[in-house]
């Protein structure tokens, strides 16, 4: 069952492949599934965000370094403006240091916790996401032609880029 | 008739019952489009062939007597963050400005084998990143109701659309508020389903664990109709849940006597408009007449979400946007010699300032040294703002609070101040956080007869509540009582 159209044929109403419109399995009771513990925590009032001094967080070396690990070049002008902002806004940022989070676990994803078979553990819960490893499963694969279509350059076969020097 | 103030259900009919065709509302649509587009600029790209081909085919089903399906011949926009097969794709940034994507975003293809006519894609901030649709590569959108304020962001352009009667609906993307706010700045109604809920397989990434679609509409009902044809689990997109999904038209009329709504003392504080409080405050009253019981709730950490949205979402982004690389997606800078070369300016030359500023706190919070600090803390901070809503929906069946604290602002008023900027997603972004679902709808104007927003929040998975208190809202709300 293929999804997408490699043609880009529109779809034809009613004409979906059943892959993506697939049925789900039967109902189940959602219900917060993190211990009930109760954090106590001060609220801070309400406090100006451009007013106060400003720490210097960031130098203008890490901001040099860090467009480094970013790819990214930057104007004269805009490192100066990024040294501003970024220590403007990690100045605000700080007022997170004021919780206590020693006892709280991350919440990286929220489907870690919704939307998932409490019933089952671990990596059982997420089963429904798993498919067959199939060459080609859902989608069939782009045509090399296809694939390079938006590719600055290629030579028909690869995309071709400028020499691998090192920096 | 006026085709371009049809809602889905009376244009869907009206090409039924052969009272008009598929094509000539279409038609209709582009016609409005070029009357009232240059102004505005809710559009970056039609796609005429494309929408006109649907119609014809809508037309002949209809010619032959077959039922239309719920769509069926109704315009809509897309946001230009979600992949169209064959149709340029830009995500509002310079560096796809000539990208065309070889496949269609699954909330796309769901809608048009539901019979939707795709108009084209709507203007939006850089990578949805923004509040006013001020970082769009290409240009501003202006608002509808006043040509000098902002229509909101990031789907400013889907809601400006749908505000000026250039499309019944159009999809959004929120990551912090980019459907709900634009709803409340243009006068429409906007609705962020609960995080999986609806497949993001073709969305453009911004911060994945974040990135939700969801539909702009005129009515709540419309929002439903939308929501029922894109919601439910697709394969392509691992996140996306296979929990059952609900016939949210068919639950719009249930009775909302009895219903439990929370009010936070949190969302009423300062920096809220007067016009906007009040508004809000009476939206409540109304509510409660219509045999709602208002509960006072908490949600203490309410404060932290603005901070903790922006690390989270950031770091997300840094790591997304790794890929404008200058190799694949059709922009590369001139006379680039060494590949390192290529990559750094290919992206100077394609992203613009607020695009570069996320990216740089985004991997500033994740670089070796400060991971702990930054974004492990938002993460844990995350935690305790879910856990906010999971007490608060012991107790109460949906929340509501005001979508912004202000109505549209004026262009250019917090462009050069991001963190100004960032608060004006303050009631918005703790749901994109938590997960939960929310609607926000007109419930009135400021002095300046500028439209204000109501939000209703809902748990997890229960869209149908807070359709149903929306809905039941707006028809008081209509008919005055």
């Amino acid at each position: 069952m293929l999804v997408g159209d490699a043609n880009c044929r529109p779809w034809l109403p009613g004409t979906l492949p059943r892959s993506i419109v697939t049925q789900p399995r039967a109902c189940r009771e959602l219900s917060s599934c993190l211990p009930r513990k109760q954090t106590q925590t001060s609220v801070r009032p309400e406090r100006s965000l451009r007013g106060g001094n400003i720490l210097m967080k960031v130098s203008e070396k890490d901001v040099a370094y860090v467009a480094d690990l970013a790819n990214l070049e930057l104007t004269a002008e805009e490192r100066a403006g990024m040294l501003r902002d970024l220590n403007s806004i990690l100045d605000y940022v700080e007022m997170l240091k004021e919780l206590d989070t020693s006892d709280v676990p991350p919440m990286a994803q929220v489907s870690d916790r919704y939307g998932v078979d409490e019933s089952r553990q671990g990596s059982e819960r997420f089963s429904y996401a798993t498919r067959d490893d199939a060459i080609e499963g859902l989608r069939k694969s782009l045509t090399q032609d296809r694939a390079l279509e938006n590719a600055p350059d290629s030579d028909g076969t690869f995309f071709r880029v400028p020499k691998v020097i090192e920096r | 008739m006026d085709l371009t103030t049809l809602t889905i259900d009376s244009a869907r009919a009206a090409v039924q019952e052969r009272t008009t065709t598929a094509y000539a509302l279409a038609e209709a649509h582009y016609a409005r489009i070029q009357k009232e587009d240059g102004q505005i600029g809710a559009f970056l790209t039609l796609s005429k062939d494309r929408a006109l081909e649907q119609a014809d085919r809508i037309d002949r089903m209809a010619a032959e007597g077959n039922p239309l399906p719920a769509l069926g011949g109704v315009p809509v926009g897309i946001k230009d963050v979600m992949s169209t097969c064959g149709v340029r794709t830009t995500a509002g940034s310079k560096i796809l400005n000539k990208y065309i994507p070889p496949y269609d975003c699954t909330a796309v293809a769901r809608l048009e084998a539901a019979g939707a006519v795709i108009l084209g894609k709507t203007n939006c901030d850089e990578f949805a990143m923004g509040s006013s649709n001020e970082n769009s590569g290409f240009h501003p959108v202006r608002n509808p109701r006043d040509l000098s304020r902002v229509p909101g962001g990031s789907s400013g352009g889907s809601a400006a659309a749908v505000a000026a009667d250039m499309a019944v609906a159009a999809l959004g993307s929120d990551t912090g508020g980019s459907i709900r706010q634009p709803a409340a700045f243009c006068g429409v109604v906007g609705l962020m389903p609960t995080y999986g809920r609806v497949s993001r397989y073709g969305l453009i990434a911004f911060a994945s664990s974040l990135d939700h679609i969801g539909p702009l509409a005129k009515t709540v009902k419309d929002a439903a109709i939308v929501l029922r044809t894109i919601a439910g689990r697709d394969p392509m997109d691992a996140t996306s849940t296979d929990i059952p999904v609900p016939d949210y038209v068919a639950e719009l009329d249930k009775s909302v006597r009895g219903m439990k709504l929370g009010v936070a003392k949190e969302y009423f504080g300062d920096g809220l408009d007067d016009d906007v409080k009040q508004a809000v405050e009476s939206a409540i009253d109304r509510l409660k007449g219509l045999g709602c019981e208002i509960v006072p709730i908490s949600l203490p950490h309410t404060p932290y979400a603005i901070p903790t949205y922006y690390l989270v979402a950031t770091a997300e982004a840094s790591a997304n946007l790794a890929r404008y690389d200058g190799v694949r997606y059709s922009q590369r800078a001139n006379g680039v010699k060494t590949l390192s070369e290529m990559y750094r300016r290919s992206r100077d030359e394609g992203f613009g300032a607020e695009v570069k500023r996320r990216i740089m706190l985004g991997t500033y919070a994740l670089s070796a040294g400060y991971y702990d600090a930054y974004y492990l803390k938002a993460q844990k901070v995350r935690t305790l703002l879910t856990r906010d809503f999971e007490e608060a929906f012991r107790k109460v069946d949906a929340i509501v609070t005001p979508t912004s604290p202000t109505a549209a602002f004026r262009l250019g008023e917090k462009s050069n101040d991001p963190l100004a900027m960032y608060l004006a997603d303050i009631y918005t972004v703790t749901a994109d956080l938590a997960g939960i679902p929310g609607i926000s709808i007109p419930c009135g104007e400021t002095k300046e007869k500028l439209p204000i927003g109501l939000q209703i929040l809902g748990k997890h998975f229960d869209e149908a509540a807070i359709l149903r208190v929306a809905h039941a809202y707006e028809q008081a709300h209509k008919s005055g009582h």
